[in-house]
């Protein structure tokens, strides 16, 4: 069968088409061919932001060509195999081998295994040292970068921190090399010397060299694409992404987004409702969703909101304001949203255990945010815990759904009809480069037991509906999360027994992890109990500015039940500074 | 005002399915900066009327999509050509006086299908046309059903190379993809379903067919209404 012939015998076809709009220059020339790969499939990966932006950097450079390649759907992924066809890129329909770099955006933990389905089909060895000279160099670059040590043997190269200058000088760097007919080897050497880039053969646990993470200085003025891809089919997140400002200041102890994202860099209210003007011209979306860790912190939101929202109504363009605070919740917020049903994350029942994380929310900010939503209308919440914090007892979820009946409470004081009240839990995992990254995760049988009896209670309460996040999965997460290298055969097994996708349910086999886990002799409580403090972790080679002696003054203060100010208060001392100056500093 | 847009759908787009389709003309049109008329209700959206449904991974030079606006009509097709996605090239804007109902009242199409081998076997293969019966097997969501095609067949001819068919579509619709690779099986000759083109679409108007394009430019002078 011919390529064509495949793709109409393949569930979704559009998912390796290309042609999209706004698609770049594919056939100038270059001196680097760049292939972005995310392990997931299209629907999934063509809604990261990350990947657009760094998709177009490189095709904006005058040397660079970058093509993308996404996982095969499993139907698909037959298909090549029966007809012996290696996985290719989507514009050039080019085998992913002969690229000059292959770059995977590893966005999270369950991902592990999507990264060698891909280098599979693509005919790829596996491990770093099994590529020779003519494989394409492998780099990987997303979140979870924090701690690369899990997939740090199959990758030749990690990006760690933000991507949009850092992956520039290392196509640059490359094209050099290649001129000058340098080795792999050689181009490694090199390329350890950029900020944010870790070659894992060459710093290893026993010879340790700090990387530093990468950041942008200048965020304000940092490319981001307004031409951007424009998906061929339905997918995940359907709209335009803009970051309002990168960073987090309010330091919730369990996050690691809060922490590894900082400095704080705020975009001007100018340069957003400029962005937002292009986006409109040049991608024609009907939504444009302001992100961030937490939207509401945006300085400037509600002197933009006011400019910006003629325009977008003008135009039929819908702005979402994702990541909101309940206490930032405000009726000119909710009225440009035309959600139905409100969400946010008190994370803990009572306010001792909310102290204990540094949530900084009240039960009085929850009630005035609430009042004010039900009065908009709104008859639906939603609401968002974590099950096994530190120091948790079974007060704190009898916590949650006291919680729940005061909001039951709440909305019949003034309303009639019902609320719908529906109460979400995941467990917490213990994360690098968090207060919390010591911390041990509970065991499965706490969790059912923590979960059952919520469970039992909140069925009590009308209107109320619970959910929770599935046991064996988060066990796995886990201990990927503070993985060190001893994992990577681990994945490798897990794989070829037919682990895959693991971050779909309906294709996640925890039995498959088991036997391999018991296979290698691997015992998991090494990486899912406590951590010891006289010890460095395995990833604490990689600064992401936030210090060490930071995180360790935070689980103190988390012990004592102690809370942080946001660093709008003023600078808490974090350590991020080192990397660039945050803005909440500069302006004092 | 009601515009009909002409468009190709081809290349990477002849793989994008008819709901995804209405998403990238919304999005055209936008970045166009086209006024479209929207539905009222609860949830505007943008009315997009596209014709009939062309199943995945067929070509088409003869789709047409309905709109109102205000956008003059030359600039409506040069303005949507600067930001159309490649494969959706407009190729004609026809501004009839009543909505044409183009989705309604198609009745039949033409394709056009790579062959090889069809020519010595010509007289057979035209000759299917004259059947008063012909039962063929369709299958769908996984159940095979024997149905008789031959009111659904107009045309059938064999050129060098070539097949073309003219076959009932719109509310009643026969898959040219399904139809062409029944004939090659019945006849043993090959086709290169990848390689398949719809160019002409028919409604009925006093009992014979009338090209679509025709019918248009009839609703542009004329808003009297055709009898069906
Ligand atoms: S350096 Fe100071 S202002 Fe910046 S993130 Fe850390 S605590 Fe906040």
């Amino acid at each position: 069968m011919t390529f064509e012939e495949i793709l109409l015998k393949s569930e979704k076809p559009a998912r390796y088409s290309g042609g999209e709009y706004n698609t770049p220059d594919m056939e100038k020339p270059c001196d680097v061919r760049f292939c972005i790969c995310m392990p997931d499939l299209y629907e999934v990966g063509m809604s990261n932001l990350g990947l657009k932006i760094l998709y177009h950097v490189l095709n904006d450079q005058k040397n660079v060509v970058c093509e993308r390649c996404f996982a095969p759907a499993l139907d698909f992924r037959a298909l090549l195999k029966e007809n012996g066809i290696p996985l290719m890129s989507l514009e050039t329909k080019k085998p992913l081998k002969e690229f000059d770099m292959v770059g995977f955006s590893v966005q999270y933990e369950m991902l592990f295994t999507g990264v060698l389905y891909v280098m599979d089909a693509a005919g790829i060895p596996f491990y770093a040292k099994d590529r020779g000279e003519e494989y394409p160099i492998i780099c990987g670059g997303g979140p979870s970068t924090i701690n690369p040590e899990p997939i740090a043997d199959f990758f030749d190269l990690f990006m760690v921190g933000e991507g949009e200058e850092m992956i520039v000088k290392l196509t640059d760097l490359y094209a050099k090399c290649k001129a000058a007919g340098k080795t792999k080897t050689q181009f490694l050497a090199l390329a350890e010397k950029i900020e944010g880039i870790y070659v894992p053969s060459r710093n290893t646990p026993k010879r340790r060299k700090i990387v530093k993470k990468a950041v942008v200085r200048d965020f304000e003025h940092c490319f981001y694409p307004t031409a951007q891809l424009m998906p061929t089919l339905e997918v995940v997140h359907d709209r335009a992404m803009l970051e309002l400002y990168r960073g987090c200041q309010n330091g919730c102890r369990f996050c690691q987004a809060g922490y590894y994202y900082r400095p704080i860099r705020f975009r001007s209210k100018n340069t957003v409702k400029a962005l937002i003007e292009r986006l409109i011209r040049e991608t024609g979306f009907d939504e444009i969703s302001l992100g961030s860790l937490s939207t509401g912190d945006y300085p400037y939101l509600e002197e933009l909101l006011s400019e910006v929202n003629p325009i977008c109504a003008k135009a039929r363009v819908h702005l979402a304001l994702p990541s909101l605070r309940l206490s930032s919740f405000k009726k000119e917020f909710a009225e440009s949203s035309r959600k139905s049903s409100l969400t946010f994350a008190p994370e803990a029942g009572t306010q001792r255990l909310r102290d204990v994380i540094n949530k900084n929310v009240t039960e009085e900010e929850i009630r005035t945010g609430l009042s004010a939503a039900f009065d908009q209308g709104y008859n639906s919440v939603k609401l968002y815990f974590m099950l096994g914090l530190p120091t948790e007892t079974d007060e704190d979820l009898m916590g949650i759904v006291e919680l729940v009946k005061m909001i039951r409470r709440l909305y019949h004081e003034n309303h009639k009809g019902g609320v719908n009240i529906s109460v979400s839990c995941s467990v917490f995992i213990p994360k690098p480069g968090t207060p919390f990254q010591w911390e041990r995760q509970i065991t499965r049988e706490e969790m059912s037991r923590k979960q059952f009896l919520l469970k039992d209670e909140l069925r009590k309460v009308k209107g109320a509906s619970f959910h929770y996040h599935d046991r064996e999965t988060s066990e796995l997460e886990a201990i990927f999360a503070r993985g060190d290298r001893a994992l990577a055969p681990l994945i490798e097994l897990a794989y070829k027994k037919g682990a895959m996708f693991d971050s779909w349910t309906e294709h996640f086999h925890y039995e498959i992890w088991e036997e391999a886990m018991a296979e290698l002799k691997i015992d998991k409580e090494k990486y899912l109990g406590e951590q010891p403090l006289d010890k460095p972790l395995p990833w604490e080679f990689i600064d992401i500015g936030v210090t060490r002696a930071f995180l360790l003054r935070e689980r103190e203060k988390a012990y004592r039940a102690e809370c942080t100010l946001g660093c709008d208060k003023g600078c808490q001392g974090c350590g991020a500074m080192a990397l660039a100056l945050c803005d909440e500093v500069k302006k004092k | 005002m009601i515009l009909v847009l002409k468009h190709y759908k081809r290349g990477n787009m002849k793989y994008i399915s008819h709901i995804d389709l209405l998403r990238h003309f919304t999005r055209t049109f936008r970045r166009a900066g086209f006024e479209i008329e929207y539905s009222g209700g609860f949830n505007p959206h943008m009315q997009v009327n596209l014709g009939t449904p062309l199943p995945l991974g067929i070509s088409s030079s003869a789709e047409y999509l309905t709109v109102r606006t205000d956008v003059p009509k030359e600039e409506f097709l040069e303005e949507y050509n600067r930001v159309a996605p490649a494969g959706l090239e407009g190729i004609r804007v026809f501004q009839p006086l009543t909505n044409p109902n183009v989705a309604g009242r198609t009745v039949a199409a033409d394709y056009s299908v790579a062959q090889s081998g069809a020519e010595e076997k010509r007289r057979e293969v035209e000759g299917v046309v004259n059947l008063l019966s012909l039962p063929m097997q369709i299958e769908k969501k996984g159940e095979t059903t024997v149905k008789d095609v031959a009111p659904l067949i107009n045309a059938i001819k064999v050129y060098p190379g070539r097949l073309n068919v003219s076959l009932a579509a719109g509310n009643v619709t026969l898959r040219p993809d399904k139809f062409v690779e029944f004939l090659a099986g019945k006849f043993d000759f090959e086709v290169k379903t990848t390689d398949l083109w719809k160019y002409e679409q028919y409604v009925r108007e006093n009992g014979v067919l009338l090209e679509m394009d025709r019918f248009l430019e009839k609703l542009e002078k004329s808003n009297e209404e055709t009898k069906v």
